[in-house]
C-alpha cells in the first residue's frame, strides 16, 4: 500500500499540476480585484468567471475564435520545444501568413470559390514556413540564438508584410489593406448563425485536428522519434546518425507553418477581414507561449490550456461592466496567465509538500 | 570503546527501490572504516542521511553516542562531520584559500580577515601534508589538488567525522597512492574516517573495518586484515566472483578481417596538428584487440574517425566493404557497433525509457516501424527481452527513464542494445569505468562471449589490467601514432607496455 501510494506522489500527473496551476492564477487575480476596488470585487470575479457565456454564443464564439488561434500557436511552441528549439518568432510567422494569404485572396480573383480560400491558405502556410525555417537554417548552421533571429523576425516581418500591402492593396482611406475577397473567406460551417456577430469558423476544427496530429506525430512515428532524440541530447542523435541539422530545420518548418497557417485563417475570416498598417508585431500570437507553458507542450493539453486563456481573455472585458478600468482588466488577465505558467514550480513543489506530511503521519 | 558515529535502525524509500533497509553501522572513533557495496547497494543514500542531504524514514542517529537530528549539511557540519563528495563542490574561479573559507569566512571589524585565514589554511597543510598553493585559482589545478582542498575544507571546519564518497575514481594511479597517504595520516591524528568504495585494492591497502552493503542491506562487517579480497568480493556480489577473467573456448573460425585501418589521419581543426597520424591496423573475427595509451593521445578521434562522427583522410573497410566516405548511419548497419565513452552524452537518452532507449540505433528498421509509425507493443516486447536477459535492474520495468538507472544498469542497457542488433564489429571504449566488480565482471564477459562466437572487438581501455588480461593483441598509441601492433600479453609485461605507452619504446614515424 504504502509503495504504491509514494509511487503516485512522485508521478504527479501533469494534468492536475496544469489545474492547480490554473486555479492559484485565478485566485491571485481575485486578489489583483479585492486590492483595486473591494466593494465590486466579488461580482468583478463574477464576470471574469461566466463573462464568456452569460452574453449568450455571441461571447462564446469569440472564446472559440481566440482558442484556434492560440491552439495553433501554441503547438508551433510545443513542437520547436521538443526539438531542443524555443520558436518566439510567433509573430513574425504570423503576419507572414497573414499576408500571404491576403495576397492570394485579394489579388488572385480569378481562382473559383472555394478553391480560391484553400490556395489562400496554402500561401499562408508556405509564408510561415519561409518564416520558421530561416530560424532552422541559422541555428542548425551557423549556430546562432534562435531567440534573437526569431524577436528579428518579428520586426522584419511586419515591416515586410506592411511593404507587401502598400505596394499591392493599400487601402489609403483607412491605413490598411483592401478586403479579402469573399471568395476566399474561411468556411464557416454554420457557425455564424450559432454564434453570430463573431468571427467563429472551422478555424477551430482544423486547430484541434491538428493537435491531435502533431500529437501522434511526436509520439508514434520515426520522425518524432528523431525529434525528441535530437531535443532531448543531440549528441546521443548524432551517435545513432539521425541528421540533426536537417531534423531541425524540418522541425523550424512545421513550428512555422502552424502559426502561419493561424495568421492565413485569421485574416480570411469575415470579421478580421484585413491587416492594418501599424509598426508593432502583433500580440495575439505570442499568446502560444503561454498556453504551451501551461500544457508543458503536450498538444492534447494545449487544446485545453488554449481554451482556458482564450476564456479568461474575452470574460475579462466584462469586468468594465463593474467599474474596472481597462487597464486593470488586463493586469488581472495577464496575473492569472503568468500565475498559470507557474506550473512546472507547482509539478515540483506538490510531491515535497505531499511527501512531508506523509511523512509525518508515517 | 566509545562509537563516534551510530546509525540504527536506518531505513529509506524511494520510488520502486528500498535504498537502506534497516541498517546497522556503528565507527569507533579514529577507525578507517570502508563502504564496500555494487552501485545502488545504498552506500551514498546512507551517507547522504548522516550528511543531512536527505532524511532517513525511520531510525536513529547517535554521534559520540548522543542522539541527534540531521536535517541539513549544516546540523552535520556543527556535529563535526564532513564530506568529500565524489563530484567535487568547488566554486571554480575562486582560489584555493577562497574556496575552503568560503561559509565561514574570519572577519575583523566586519572585513574580511585573509592573513588569519590564510595563516590557519597554511597551519592544517603542513600538520596533514595536504600539498597546495593558496592563491592558485581552482579550475587551473589539477584534480589531485582539488581533492586536497576539498580535504582542507572538512579540517578548516574542525570535522572529527569525515566521508570519502568514491574518493579515487577521478585519480591517476600516483595520485590514489598519495591520497591513501594522507588518509592515513589524518586517522593517526585520530579522526574518523567514512571510505566509500567498490575497489577492492583499495580498501585492502587502506580500511581496518569494511561493512558490506547489498541491495539496501548490510550483509556483515569484517576485519579487513583478515579477509581476503575473494571473500569481500563475494560478500559484495552475492556469489563466487573470478576477480581474474576466464576466457574460455577461443573463436576456432576462419580468420578473416573485419575492420582494417589505412593510413587514417584525423587532423585538429584549430592547430592544424594530427590528431591521429597514419594509423593503419588490422582486426580479425574473433579476436579481442586493445587499444592501450595514456589519455588523450588520439583515442577518441580514431574511434570517431571509424564511427564515422568526425572527419578523417586515409581508408577505412568494414568487412572488406570501403566505408571510408560514408555516413554514421550506413556504418552503422553495416557491421560497426560502438559502445561510447560516454554513456550518459552519447550512449542515452536521459529523459527516455528504457523501451524508447532500446531502440535508438534501430527504429528506422521494418521491425520497429511501419510506414513511419513505431510498432510501440513490438519495442516494449524487445525491451522486456533485454531487460530479462542483460539483468538491467529498474525500478518501474521498461518505462523506467534512463536517467534514473545506476551507471552500471545504464551501462547494460546500453551493451545490450549494441550486442543484440546485428554487427560484425564491436568498438566498446571505457566501457567499465565507474562501474562495479559485478556489473565489470558482466561487460568483461560479453566482450569475450562477442569474441568467441567470432565477432571482433576493438576494446579501448586506460586500464592496464583490463588491456592485460582481456586482449589477444594489444595496439599502443602514443601522440596519435600506432607505436606498436603485435604485442601479445603473455610476452609483455606492464613495465614494457608503459615505455612503449610513454613514447619511450616503439616505431616512430618521423625517425
Amino acid at each position: 500500500m504504502r509503495k504504491t501510494k509514494r509511487t503516485w506522489i512522485d508521478n504527479f500527473p501533469d494534468l492536475t499540476a496544469s489545474l492547480i496551476a490554473c486555479i492559484i492564477g485565478l485566485l491571485i487575480g481575485f486578489l489583483v480585484l479585492v486590492v483595486t476596488s473591494p466593494e465590486n470585487s466579488i461580482k468583478g470575479f463574477g464576470a471574469l468567471l461566466t463573462g464568456a457565456v452569460s452574453g449568450g454564443l455571441s461571447d462564446f464564439g469569440n472564446v472559440i475564435v481566440y482558442a484556434g488561434i492560440y491552439i495553433l500557436c501554441g503547438l508551433s511552441v510545443g513542437f520547436a520545444g521538443r526539438t531542443g528549439v524555443f520558436n518566439i518568432g510567433l509573430s513574425g510567422q504570423f503576419i507572414m501568413g497573414g499576408v500571404a494569404a491576403l495576397y492570394v485572396g485579394i489579388t488572385w480573383t480569378w481562382l473559383p470559390p472555394g478553391i480560391h480560400c484553400l490556395v489562400a491558405i496554402l500561401a499562408g502556410v508556405l509564408g510561415g514556413v519561409v518564416w520558421g525555417s530561416i530560424i532552422g537554417v541559422l541555428t542548425a548552421f551557423s549556430n546562432i540564438s534562435e531567440i534573437v533571429v526569431g524577436i528579428l523576425l518579428n520586426y522584419i516581418g511586419v515591416y515586410v508584410a506592411n511593404m507587401i500591402i502598400l505596394a499591392n492593396f493599400y487601402d489609403s482611406y483607412a491605413n490598411r489593406s483592401q478586403a479579402v475577397r469573399t471568395s476566399a473567406l474561411v468556411p464557416t460551417m454554420g457557425m455564424e448563425k450559432i454564434f453570430p456577430g463573431t468571427g467563429a469558423d472551422i478555424t477551430i476544427v482544423v486547430a484541434i485536428l491538428l493537435a491531435i496530429a502533431i500529437y501522434v506525430l511526436l509520439n508514434k512515428t520515426t520522425f518524432g522519434y528523431e525529434i525528441r532524440t535530437c531535443g532531448f541530447n543531440k549528441e546521443a542523435g548524432i551517435y545513432s546518425g539521425i541528421n540533426a541539422k536537417k531534423n531541425i530545420i524540418l522541425s523550424m518548418a512545421i513550428s512555422g507553418a502552424l502559426p502561419g497557417l493561424a495568421g492565413a485563417m485569421f485574416y480570411l475570416s469575415s470579421s478580421y477581414n484585413y491587416i492594418q498598417i501599424i509598426d508593432s508585431a502583433p500580440a495575439i500570437p505570442m499568446k502560444g507561449i503561454v498556453v504551451s507553458l501551461v500544457a508543458m507542450g503536450n498538444p492534447i493539453g494545449i487544446i485545453f490550456s488554449a481554451f482556458f486563456i482564450a476564456y479568461i481573455t474575452v470574460s475579462g472585458l466584462d469586468m468594465q461592466l463593474y467599474g474596472y478600468v481597462p487597464e486593470i482588466v488586463d493586469v488581472v488577465t495577464s496575473v492569472i496567465i503568468y500565475c498559470t505558467a507557474f506550473v512546472i514550480l507547482i509539478k515540483k513543489a506538490i510531491p515535497m509538500i505531499l511527501r512531508k506530511t506523509h511523512d509525518r503521519e508515517g | 570503546m566509545e562509537y563516534a558515529v551510530e546509525l540504527l535502525n536506518i531505513k529509506k524509500q524511494f520510488p520502486g527501490v528500498l535504498a537502506n533497509d534497516n541498517i546497522n553501522l556503528k565507527i569507533k572513533k579514529g577507525e578507517i572504516h570502508a563502504l564496500l557495496g555494487e552501485n545502488g547497494a545504498g552506500k551514498s543514500t546512507l551517507m547522504s542521511i548522516l550528511f543531512g542531504l536527505y532524511s532517513a524514514d525511520e531510525g536513529k542517529i547517535k554521534i559520540n553516542g548522543k542522539e541527534v537530528k540531521i536535517t541539513n549539511p549544516n546540523d552535520a557540519n556543527a556535529l563535526g562531520i564532513g564530506m568529500v563528495h565524489q563530484h567535487f563542490k568547488l566554486v571554480h574561479n575562486f582560489t584555493v584559500l577562497e574556496n575552503i573559507i568560503l561559509g565561514v569566512e574570519s572577519t575583523k571589524n566586519k572585513l574580511l580577515d585573509m592573513a588569519l585565514a590564510r595563516k590557519r589554511v597554511m597551519d592544517l597543510s603542513k600538520r596533514y601534508g595536504l600539498d597546495i598553493d593558496p592563491d592558485k585559482i581552482v579550475s587551473e589545478i589539477t584534480v589531485g589538488m582539488q581533492q586536497r582542498v576539498e580535504i582542507l575544507k572538512m579540517l578548516y571546519r574542525a570535522n572529527d567525522v569525515l566521508i570519502f564518497d568514491e574518493p579515487t575514481s577521478v585519480l591517476l594511479p600516483q595520485e590514489v597512492d598519495e591520497l591513501i597517504k594522507i588518509i592515513k595520516g589524518l586517522s593517526a591524528e585520530g579522526k574518523t574516517i567514512i571510505f566509500i568504495s567498490h575497489k577492492l585494492e583499495e580498501i585492502k591497502r587502506l580500511a581496518d573495518v569494511c561493512t558490506v552493503l547489498r541491495r539496501g542491506k548490510v550483509i556483515g562487517t569484517v576485519c579487513v586484515a583478515t579477509t581476503t579480497k575473494e571473500q569481500m568480493a563475494e560478500m559484495m556480489v552475492g556469489r563466487k566472483v573470478l576477480l581474474r577473467v576466464d576466457k574460455g573456448e577461443g573463436y576456432k573460425g576462419e580468420k578473416r578481417p573485419i575492420l582494417q585501418v589505412k593510413n587514417l589521419c584525423v587532423e585538429d581543426k584549430e592547430t592544424g596538428k594530427l590528431k591521429v597520424d597514419h594509423a593503419t591496423f588490422t582486426i580479425n573475427a574473433g579476436e579481442i584487440i586493445s587499444l592501450a595509451g595514456v589519455d588523450n593521445n588520439g583515442q577518441k578521434q580514431l574511434v570517431e574517425a571509424i564511427t564515422g562522427i568526425i572527419p578523417s583522410t586515409g581508408e577505412i573497410f568494414l568487412c572488406g566493404e570501403n566505408v571510408t566516405g560514408q555516413k554514421i548511419r550506413y556504418r552503422n548497419t553495416h557491421g560497426l557497433s560502438h559502445i561510447p565513452e560516454d554513456r550518459q552524452r552519447h550512449g542515452l537518452v536521459m529523459e527516455f525509457s528504457i523501451s524508447e532507449n532500446s531502440i535508438l540505433q534501430e527504429y528506422f528498421i521494418e521491425e520497429f516501424q511501419r510506414n513511419g509509425f513505431i510498432k510501440k507493443t513490438v519495442v516494449d516486447k524487445y525491451a522486456d527481452e533485454l531487460i530479462e536477459e542483460y539483468d538491467i535492474r529498474a525500478g518501474m520495468g521498461r518505462e523506467t527513464t534512463a536517467g534514473s538507472l545506476s551507471g552500471g544498469n545504464q551501462q547494460k542497457l546500453i551493451l545490450a542494445r549494441e550486442l543484440e542488433r546485428e554487427h560484425e564489429l564491436v568498438i566498446a571504449v571505457q566501457s567499465t569505468r565507474g562501474l562495479d566488480v559485478g556489473a565489470t565482471e558482466f561487460v568483461q564477459k560479453q566482450l569475450i562471449a562477442q569474441r568467441n562466437a567470432g565477432k571482433a572487438v576493438f576494446l579501448i581501455s586506460l586500464e592496464l589490467e583490463e588491456v592485460m588480461s582481456l586482449s589477444d593483441r594489444i595496439l599502443v598509441i602514443h601522440d596519435g601514432k600506432i607505436v606498436a601492433s603485435d604485442l601479445i600479453p603473455s610476452e609483455i609485461d606492464m613495465t614494457e607496455l608503459g615505455m612503449y605507452m610513454a613514447g619511450s619504446k616503439g616505431v616512430n614515424n618521423n625517425a
